[in-house]
């Protein structure tokens, strides 16, 4: 059975390959992005082969790794879900025997494979320090560790599409992912330490720590064996075996809510007798198609589950990051205010991927381009300016430095200058987002895509706004110049993104209507 | 305040002339030319994937020809694109809604993207959903409803700028026999106000009641053009469309083990 799995994937990424031209560069690029990984990683991995650092590199690396494999799918790439559960509702097929294909069907990518090569790096460096035996067990240590990875990353997101999908777990689920978020801040401390300090005993001292939990325990088990720690080596793989178990289990247990298909978004309250789109705070603007598309872009980023998880799982992020930071570094925050303002951009990347073919409404009536982009950026930017503003003064107030509009002012300019690239992104490389009960759901090759499409606009704004961090200009001034480069940036990208959804509207729609 | 009153134009309604459209090499419509008179009950007939969906989309301006022209109420589509729009109502098929709105919801953002106001809107909707029988579902959201009202809902978007032209794509299928008859009588009606229909079926006893008009489309072809009369030529319109069409009959052989 499993056998029908593995072919079925293989078919669908061959597929992948067919069909319009930039697809098949995508996929191309997708490859590419996997071998960098597992060649760079590779090098970096085969360093544990050297004495001293070597622990630190294959343990706080390897949990690196993992703690990418279960965050990014949440964040910014979603899981490939080439198989989707749901398809497979109507099969007489045990829900093992189901779980155990999809495993397999996972690790059948290129995130899956790459990181396999890139982890073969300790097995060269357990074989430098140890021959052959410690080489062995660390390519056991890689297997078990990736397969931690894949089990982690499609538990986390399976559980949290079905939490997220229903109204009274919503809450428990916002909670999980400020738990997720806030678990990068010490991660990312470990680094700023090693940075600043290069402190090597802290860093084995960490390595150690992190050696005992699942992340860590698979990578250290290839130096174990080299120094002969049989002991401990046993344990880890215990301790791993037995977190892939547990995680496999969760995995099963949220299967057949996946199963079931989109649920509803729930029952909405009576509608006033106007209609009742336009909400009463709207009702000011003039009648039209701007108040309209404005009106039913805010509805929607509360009501489609998919939108709503990507939204909200951005803004946590956005608003732990800097905080976290603000209340355990001190020194000046405004850097990570940057990030911030840019991630929460970035959710402009796929505007009408959202909407899929349900776009062809406006298409019909010929709504003009800019009207029609600004009237998204416009709904967006009513949704999150208000935490953004508030995290970045309560953050910059918590500097002490008295320069509190400054940090409002770099958050909104990164703001700015990442939603203007990213509605451009939006209609250039629009996609189409798959009809999965699975918010965070992605069609082969479009994973990657979408990093790339949230990368760029990071990037930009990074090089935007990072003089405001560094000139020592005055705050106010500092607010101001903010506001006019965003403000900028944001009324090029709709003007440009506008023009172009004039121009190629029914290809727009073509793009971004999912393919049964 | 009138949105598209329903003078007849001299013109014809809708005309395409020699639409092309191919995908990954294949063609979907191989060289069409129609021609739609104003205030005809127009039935495009064809197989499952004889390419209506894909002209009927050429015609609204929803997918850009490879070749050909569409020309509505003397308007070319794709050169006058917003003018044509105005004048035109369009249920397409397969396509979702902006589904998680309510009815009324749905109805109130159609109204403000066609630029008429709010007492207009509101007035039309309550019109359309009470004669559609939707007034039971109007905080229902979309996504609820099912697939015959999600059906009238669509074709109450359509009509809800009173277009001069219809262009609906397969409007009863799913739908049960009572809302069918009342999409009929509400169609029939607007037709003889003046408007003009262009529906795709294949359900040849509503082309039957229905149409003045028919084509018969198959492999991206028009197999045949006329009037019903014309195109039954005395006989039964289901054997004629399987004839031309080229379907087998079962000889009752097949499938034994069944």
């Amino acid at each position: 059975m499993t056998r029908v799995f593995v072919r079925l994937k293989l078919r669908l990424l061959r597929n992948s390959f067919r069909g319009a031209g930039w697809r098949k560069v995508l996929a191309v690029l997708g490859i590419l992005g996997g071998l960098w990984f597992a060649l760079f990683g590779g090098m970096l991995f085969s360093l544990s082969g050297v004495r001293g650092q070597g622990y630190s590199v294959a343990v706080l690396g390897g949990a690196g790794v993992a703690l990418s494999w279960i965050t990014l799918p949440v964040l910014a790439f979603g899981v490939d879900e080439t198989l989707d559960p749901s398809r497979f509702a109507l099969l007489p097929m045990r829900r093992s025997t189901l779980l155990k294909g999809l495993l397999v069907a996972a690790l059948l990518g290129i995130p899956a494979v790459s990181t396999l090569v890139a982890t073969q790096g300790l097995v060269l460096g357990a074989a430098i320090r140890g021959g052959a035996a410690a080489a062995a067990v660390a390519f056991l240590g890689t297997v078990l560790g990736l397969l931690l990875c894949v089990a982690a990353s499609r538990a986390t997101t399976s559980a949290l599409a079905t939490a997220l999908r229903s109204r009274r777990s919503r809450d428990a689920a916002m909670l999980l992912l400020a738990l997720l978020a806030a678990g990068l801040g010490p991660l990312q401390l470990a680094g700023i330490s090693v940075a600043q300090a290069l402190g090597a005993d802290r860093l084995l001292a960490a390595a150690r720590v992190v050696a005992w939990t699942p992340l860590g325990a698979p990578y250290a088990i290839g130096l174990d064996a080299a120094a002969g720690r049989w002991v401990q080596v046993a344990l880890r793989v215990l301790l791993t075996a037995a977190t892939i178990a547990v995680l496999l289990r969760w995995w099963g247990a949220t299967l057949p809510a996946a199963m079931l298909g989109t649920a509803s978004a729930g029952r909405a309250r009576p509608a006033s007798a106007a209609g009742g789109l336009v909400p009463p705070p709207l009702r000011g603007l003039p009648s039209g198609q701007f108040t309209g598309i404005l009106a039913r872009e805010l509805k929607y980023w509360w009501r489609d589950p998919r939108r709503r998880s990507g939204l909200v799982s951005l803004l946590i992020v956005a608003i732990v990051l800097p905080l976290v930071y603000g209340f355990g570094v001190g020194g000046r925050m405004t850097g990570i205010l940057l990030v911030s303002g840019a991630m929460v951009g970035t959710v402009l990347a796929n505007l009408f991927g959202f909407d899929g073919s349900a776009y062809t409404a406006n298409v019909l009536v010929g709504v003009p381009g800019r009207v029609e982009v600004s009237a998204r950026v416009g709904a967006i930017s009513v949704v999150v300016l208000p935490p953004v503003a508030a995290t970045a003064v309560v953050t910059g107030s918590l500097n002490g430095d008295g320069r509190t509009l400054a940090s409002l002012g770099v958050a909104l300019c990164a703001y700015g200058v990442s939603a203007g690239l990213s509605v451009i992104i939006s209609v250039v490389v629009p996609y189409a987002l798959p009809d999965s009960s699975n918010p965070f759901a992605m069609n082969a090759g479009t994973g990657g895509l979408r990093g790339f499409a949230s990368f760029g606009p990071l990037l930009a704004a990074a090089a935007l706004a990072a003089p405001l961090v560094v000139l020592p200009l005055p705050s106010p001034v500092t607010l101001v110049v903010g506001l006019v480069v965003g403000g900028a940036i944001v009324t090029a990208g709709i003007l440009i993104a506008g023009g172009r959804v004039d121009e190629r509207a029914p290809e727009l729609l073509q793009a971004v209507t999912a393919r049964r | 305040m009138a949105y598209g009153s329903l003078v007849t134009p001299p013109d014809p309604a809708l005309v395409l002339q020699g639409l092309v459209k191919r995908f990954d090499g294949v063609y979907a419509v191989a060289g069409l030319d129609l021609e739609v008179p104003t205030g005809s009950f127009y039935g495009l007939l064809g197989p499952n994937g004889a390419g209506k969906t894909t002209t009927l989309n050429m015609a609204v301006g929803l997918l850009r020809p490879d070749h050909g022209r569409a020309i509505v109420l003397g308007r070319d589509v794709w050169r006058d694109p917003i003018e044509v729009k105005r004048s035109l109502g369009t249920l397409p098929d397969g396509v979702r809604l902006f589904d998680r709105l309510t009815g009324a919801e749905l109805l109130e953002y159609t109204g403000l993207l066609r630029g008429m106001d709010r007492a207009t809107i509101a007035d039309r909707s309550r019109d359309l959903l009470d004669v559609l029988d939707l007034t039971g579902a109007t905080s229902t959201l979309v996504v609820d409803y099912s697939a015959g009202m999600k059906k009238k809902i669509g074709l109450a978007c359509a009509l809800l700028h009173a277009p001069r032209l219809l262009v609906l794509d397969e409007p009863f299928e799913a739908v049960d026999p009572v809302s069918a008859a009342l999409i009929r009588d509400i169609l029939q009606r607007y037709v003889g106000g003046g408007g003009t229909v262009i529906f795709s079926s294949h359900v040849m006893a509503v082309v039957e009641r229905l149409c003045t008009h028919v084509a018969v489309l198959a492999q991206g072809q028009l197999k045949v053009v006329g009037t019903l009369d014309e195109v039954r030529g005395g006989r039964d319109l289901e054997d004629v469309f399987v004839e031309l069409v080229g379907g087998r009959t079962a000889t009752g052989s097949e499938l034994a083990w069944l």
